[in-house]
């Protein structure tokens, strides 16, 4: 299949109908918030323009992000979104192997200089000279390093290329770090998520392809329309946060009405996801909906915010405590201190006091009698 | 105790003037409603014994909210007013030396070692001492700029497009929501434990000192007592 071929003759030549094309674009228009006129700005880009060369690399990861894109349920199937792009190396989707595959990515990087686009699952470990992810014998530095300087910008998908997520966790033996660590000098987009959610990757992609520039970025290179808000602000359950009505175990009366699950350990205040609004396999639930607490799986340092600790508290422990101690434990401690301190304090202001006045006694005393 | 007929209270100073008195009590007030209702939105432990209803009937957490952010509001703005004050205010409305002068150490220790009860001070400073000063300096100029900024940006998190989402910078320095809001808790904390040795300590001087200090946040006066 030649790679200069527009995403609908791909479409079309696969017994696509024209009214499901429109459909995909329609979704993601109003996915990416771009109001309905932008739908027949999609749906032109994808007659009209040529395939994105796209090289997919796989570092330090488990490819929770490939499965996800794959298991997207939107109205076309999930191997049409995956041919929106051309999609050149992929070690998880390709048939070629070996020397073929490490070859079809040199030749996309050759034809497509400044053409095509990086998209990085995984993050980089640099310790021991990056020792711990080599791939057909090359470092994920090396590899990461060699793709960028060509390419024309580069998406890190999932938590891991973001912000290094597991791996990079206390005590990060691997010395992982996110791909924005490393590359200083070209556009990434940040799609961060445990995975992404498929919508959310393909959204990306279309918004690339469609307007030839990156979608609109937050002050952390991640796109405003699917990470803009907090998954707390569109919860379903968050009347019951409003409320005052929370879980307080997962066995009790209210885990079983479906109250807030903020008291054991909800992260949904702290995370920005579309989880949400855009839900899950294809809309039909995430996580707290399902009544588990959001982990924060795309916030930077997850693993670590509440000190290594369980990720069913949400009070977070004192960073640098080596023994594992929450913030109000430590600040009601601080308050105790303050209070056995004043205590001591006035106890030992008491006997010098009496003992001053004392030997102010004595002297005026023996002045009196000299007198 | 002696017997305080033999008290002669030379003179009386106006230390504290009426604003400095009025943001005084607003400030504290603010600071036990803000306390009270952070200590809830963290942390809420009324169990649902005290929080009865239903979602559409109770707002125990919303209500919470509402009041912290009101104080917080309040706190902010009569802040702003004390700053302005230690410009127009009488000598006692502002610092003389400041942590990064050599004055100020040399003042600091001084008045260190005769609360360690290394060394006896016969005169009471009339405004804040250079210990008192640090510890404002720290929890009160310092600790209200953090807990206003860090509080408005997690604010802002409510409203991405809305006026304090320009406060986001916060989390590019202090890190993630999750720890900007333990940051915010700890400072929290921090401020109450000020807030105790603050009241043991004027307690402490009004008692030793005899100068009207815990009057004087009411009427404004100290006063300079001999035998």
């Amino acid at each position: 299949m030649p790679t200069e071929d527009t995403f609908y003759g791909h479409l079309q030549r696969r017994g696509v109908n024209r009214r499901d094309f429109l459909k995909f674009c329609t979704v993601m228009a109003a996915s990416l918030g771009l109001g309905s006129g932008a739908t027949n700005q999609i749906a032109e880009a994808l007659e009209t323009k040529k395939r994105l060369p796209v090289i997919w690399r796989h570092l330090q990861e488990c490819t929770c992000c490939t499965e996800s894109f794959i298991r997207t349920q939107h109205p076309i199937a999930a191997d049409i979104i995956l041919n929106m792009i051309s999609l050149d190396y992929d070690e998880t989707l390709m048939a070629a192997a070996g020397h073929h595959a490490e070859a079809a990515a040199q030749k996309v990087m050759e034809e497509n200089k400044g053409n095509y686009i990086l998209a990085i699952e995984g993050s980089i470990p640099t310790k021991d000279d990056g020792i711990y992810c080599v791939l057909a014998g090359r470092t994920a530095v090396d590899i990461l390093k060699e793709e960028a300087k060509n390419a024309k910008a580069i998406i890190a998908w999932g938590s891991c290329a973001t912000v290094g997520c597991v791996q990079s966790a206390n005590p990060n033996p691997t010395g992982a770090v996110a791909v924005q660590d490393i590359i200083k000098d070209k556009p990434i987009i940040n799609v961060p998520g445990c995975p992404p959610i498929a919508e959310v990757m393909a959204g990306v992609i279309t918004h690339l392809l469609t307007f030839e520039r990156l979608p609109e970025l937050d002050s952390q290179g991640r796109p405003k329309a699917f990470y803009g808000h907090r998954i707390h602000d569109k919860c379903n359950r968050r009347a019951y946060f409003d409320a005052g009505l929370f879980v307080e175990s997962f066995d009790d009366q209210g885990a079983k009405e479906g109250w807030c699950l903020y008291k054991v350990g909800c992260k949904g205040p702290n995370t920005y996801n579309s989880c949400s609004n855009l839900e899950w396999n294809g809309g039909l639930s995430y996580p707290i909906k399902s009544g588990h607490p959001c982990i924060g799986c795309s916030e930077k340092g997850f693993w670590d915010n509440t000190g290594g600790q369980s990720l069913y508290t949400h009070l977070s422990d004192v960073p640098g405590l080596k023994i594992g101690m929450n913030v109000d434990t430590f600040g009601a401690a601080a308050v105790g201190a303050a209070v056995a301190g004043a205590a001591v304090h006035a106890g030992l202001s008491a006997v010098t006091k009496k003992a001053h006045d004392k030997a102010e006694a004595g002297k005026s005393n023996k002045n009196s009698m000299g007198g | 105790m002696k017997d305080m007929n033999n008290l002669t209270c030379m003179k009386t100073v106006y230390v504290w003037e009426l604003p400095v008195r009025i943001y005084h009590w607003i400030n504290a007030l603010c600071i036990v409603l803000l306390m009270a209702t952070g200590l809830y939105i963290g942390s809420p432990v009324l169990r649902p014994t005290v929080v009865t209803g239903d979602a559409a009937t109770v707002f125990w957490m919303g209500r919470a909210f509402m009041w912290h952010m009101a104080a917080g509001y309040i706190f902010v703005a009569v802040y702003l007013f004390r700053l302005y004050w230690a410009f127009v205010g009488n000598e006692y409305a502002r610092s003389h030396h400041w942590p990064w002068q050599k004055e100020f150490w040399l003042e600091f220790f001084d008045v260190l070692l005769s609360y360690l009860f290394l060394k006896h001070h016969k005169e009471e400073h009339l405004g804040h001492n250079p210990v008192a000063n640090l510890a404002y300096f720290g929890f009160i100029m310092v600790g209200s700029v953090f807990m206003a900024i860090s509080g408005f940006a997690m604010y802002g998190e409510l409203h991405p497009n809305g006026f304090f989402s320009s406060f986001s910078w916060v989390f590019n320095i202090f890190g993630p929501s999750f720890t900007v809001h333990m940051l915010h808790r700890m400072m929290a904390w921090g401020i109450v434990a000020f807030v105790v040795v603050h009241l043991y300590l004027s307690l402490r001087h009004d008692m030793f000192a005899r100068n009207g200090t815990l009057s004087s946040m009411v009427s404004g006066y100290k006063f300079h007592c001999e035998e």
